[in-house]
């Protein structure tokens, strides 16, 4: 015989699973060749491991127990939650039929909504944001389990999430996926690898994970900016438990977003989370966590990541959210500067998108950032304030040096950082896009399209 | 090779003891909870790697699987079924374990010490390597090693041919061997 055996034969070899001709073949072939006798005694070795570690286990067994727990759980109705799927399953089955159809339809509805009735009616649960908002109180680090939709496949992942010391922002960010792509926020930049590129792609700002770390101010938040905030009910049939739905919209900067939060009405934890980028939570979620668990306060190692030698950095080209060109490129918004450079009417209309701001001027904060007219003014101003005021700006106290980092299809985008005082008395960096429109001709104009990342305390 | 497990009692298919719990007849549940129990546990046991978090987990995987033994559809694959229940029954331990303590691997660690001792003789190496396998490579070493099942009968219970599950077992064991080798 040529060559070598593959594994599979040595395999089925060793599993007493040949027909003897075949048996006959491999065998002689494994007197003659000590590579694939060698490749069998490791098999062996695996196969003798498992048998052994098998044999090891001394476990009562819990067919017992298995059984008196069904009985007491049929006993005390605990039961009753699956036992709705069930009447669930059996009511889709009735409904496939087109015979029962026209004759149960009404008794459908009536039987489920009879049945939801019973199971959601249980006033004590009375559930509220404001109490999951307090249980997190206190908490400093999220993990998430759940998988992520990269380029149209569901790759699983975790992600941790820290909280800055006695703030509502980001500090630190981890994500790992299965298929070894790992994004993380450490100070004020972000990183994205994804292996098999050996390039590091760097965000000088906290680009991914959350605005605010999913605690009490960002549930806050998200109560206030929401487009739509619906608070539903499910059962988890698989769980057996009763779970709070909070479905809510709104368009931020990255453009349209929907999310599900899911809520244990007894620990008043957050459970689960998907989010779309759309508003209609429409097809595959971009991220979805089924598993969410509060820290109290996660460790610093927990943030360190390890890439293999070789790996380069490379500056991120900077895009926009291809659903916000149409209000960035409404002629009544932004600035024309004639005489002025990009870079210089860049650094004006940040000054002048600050002052607005900072004097509380709406109506002008909108007509230079026109994504700013997505929210009603009471929103905005809690979006830019925060939800305790804490973070309203007082001053701004210098407009650094701007730097072309990407372009749209109206033109360029710069990006121009800025130091401000917040009303905390707390010093911070900003950086903002502004998106120049028709660029290279003597009246172009500029708007600022929003903050690239965070606001980044200065120590 | 002799396999020191006990053999699983094998009569009755799984389809069968199914239908029997549907129809009124829920000891029958018992017929696979002894079939795959081990199984269940060996897997649980490398994913939680403690055996009283690990038994407690298989129970409440099988409860479950009982209660919604009706929205099963392929009823010839339970034991695929019941790992998928295991793994999610798995990862609520695990939020339950770090929603109520402090997080410290110190207090992790001192935790388990002062409720269990765990077993010197384990190998927890492999066990790891086992619970790390993608589903259908773990389905086959779980149900060959520690439910005690032939090639023959796996590629019953799992409806598939006997070349595919020599072709997963050869898998896994290549896989279980680059882990351990590392």
């Amino acid at each position: 015989m040529q060559g070598h055996m593959n594994e599979e034969q040595l395999t089925a070899l060793a599993e007493g699973c040949l027909a003897d001709q075949e048996k006959h073949v491999v065998e002689g072939h494994l007197q003659q060749c000590e590579w694939c006798r060698e490749l069998l005694g490791r098999t062996d070795q695996v196969r003798l491991r498992l048998v052994a570690n098998a044999a090891d286990f001394d476990t009562p067994s819990i067919e017992e127990p298995v059984l008196g727990e069904i009985a007491r759980r049929t006993q005390t109705g605990e039961h009753r939650v699956s036992s709705l799927g069930r009447w669930i399953a059996f009511l889709q089955e009735a409904w496939s039929s087109t015979a029962l159809r026209a004759a149960s339809v009404s008794a459908v509805v009536v039987c489920i909504a009879v049945v939801v009735g019973v199971f959601f009616y249980e006033p004590s649960h009375a559930w509220s944001l404001e109490r999951s908002i307090a249980a997190v109180q206190g908490k400093r680090g999220v993990q998430f389990a759940g998988s992520l939709n990269i380029n149209g496949s569901r790759v699983e992942c975790q992600m941790w999430v820290r909280g800055r010391q006695g703030e509502s922002r980001m500090q630190d960010m981890l994500l790992r996926a299965e298929n070894g792509a790992t994004i993380w926020v450490s100070g004020n930049a972000t990183y994205f690898y994804l292996p098999p590129d050996p390039v590091v792609y760097k965000d000088d700002a906290q680009t991914a994970g959350f605005t605010h770390w999913p605690g009490a101010a960002f549930l806050e938040l998200l109560k206030k900016v929401s487009r739509t905030a619906e608070v539903d009910y499910r059962l988890d049939l698989f769980a057996a438990r009763r779970l709070v739905v909070l479905k809510a919209q709104l368009i931020d900067v990255g453009g349209p977003k929907s999310f599900v939060l899911e809520f244990d009405p007894n620990s008043k934890l957050l459970v689960s989370l998907k989010t779309w980028n759309n508003l209609d939570a429409s097809g595959d979620p971009v991220f979805q966590a089924d598993s969410v668990t509060y820290l109290d306060s996660p460790p610093d190692s927990l943030f360190q990541v390890e890439l293999p030698n070789g790996v380069v950095y490379r500056e991120r080209d900077l895009t926009v959210a291809s659903e916000t060109i149409g209000l960035l490129a409404t002629t009544s918004s932004g600035l024309s500067l004639p005489g002025l450079s990009e870079a210089e009417a860049s650094r004006k209309i940040v000054e002048a998108v600050y002052a607005a701001e900072i004097n509380g001027d709406l109506a002008a904060f909108k007509q230079l950032a026109p994504l700013a007219s997505l929210w009603d003014d009471e929103q905005l101003r809690t979006l830019l304030a925060g939800s305790d005021g804490q973070e309203s700006i007082a001053e701004l106290i210098e407009v650094g040096e701007p730097r072309v980092r990407g372009r749209s299809s109206l033109g360029p985008l710069i990006v121009v950082p800025a130091v401000v005082k917040h009303q905390d008395g707390r010093r911070y960096q900003h950086k903002l896009i502004v998106q120049v429109r028709e660029a290279g001709r003597e009246n172009f104009s500029c708007v600022v399209y929003g903050p690239y990342g965070v606001p980044y305390l200065q120590e | 090779m002799i396999n020191p497990v006990r053999v699983t009692e094998m009569t009755g298919t799984d389809q069968e003891h199914i239908e029997g719990c549907l129809s009124g007849r829920p000891d029958e549940f018992g017929c696979l909870v002894t079939r795959y129990e081990r199984a269940v546990f060996a897997y649980l046991r490398g994913r939680l790697r403690y055996p009283d978090r690990a038994q407690e987990a298989a129970q409440e995987s099988f409860v479950r699987a009982f209660f919604n033994l009706a929205k099963l559809k392929k009823r010839d694959s339970f034991f695929p079924w019941l790992l998928g229940i295991a793994r999610h029954v798995a990862r609520e331990i695990d939020r339950r374990d770090q929603t109520d303590r402090k997080l410290s691997a110190e207090y992790v660690e001192q935790r388990h010490h002062l409720t269990e001792v765990r077993p010197r003789s384990r190998d927890e190496i492999l066990e790891a390597a086992v619970s790390s396998l993608p589903p259908r490579l773990k389905e086959v070493i779980l149900l060959r090693f520690y439910a005690g099942f032939s090639c023959l009968q796996i590629s019953e219970r799992l409806n598939l041919p006997l070349g595919t599950v020599t072709k997963r077992l050869s898998r896994a064991y290549a896989r279980i061997r680059r882990r351990i080798e590392k």
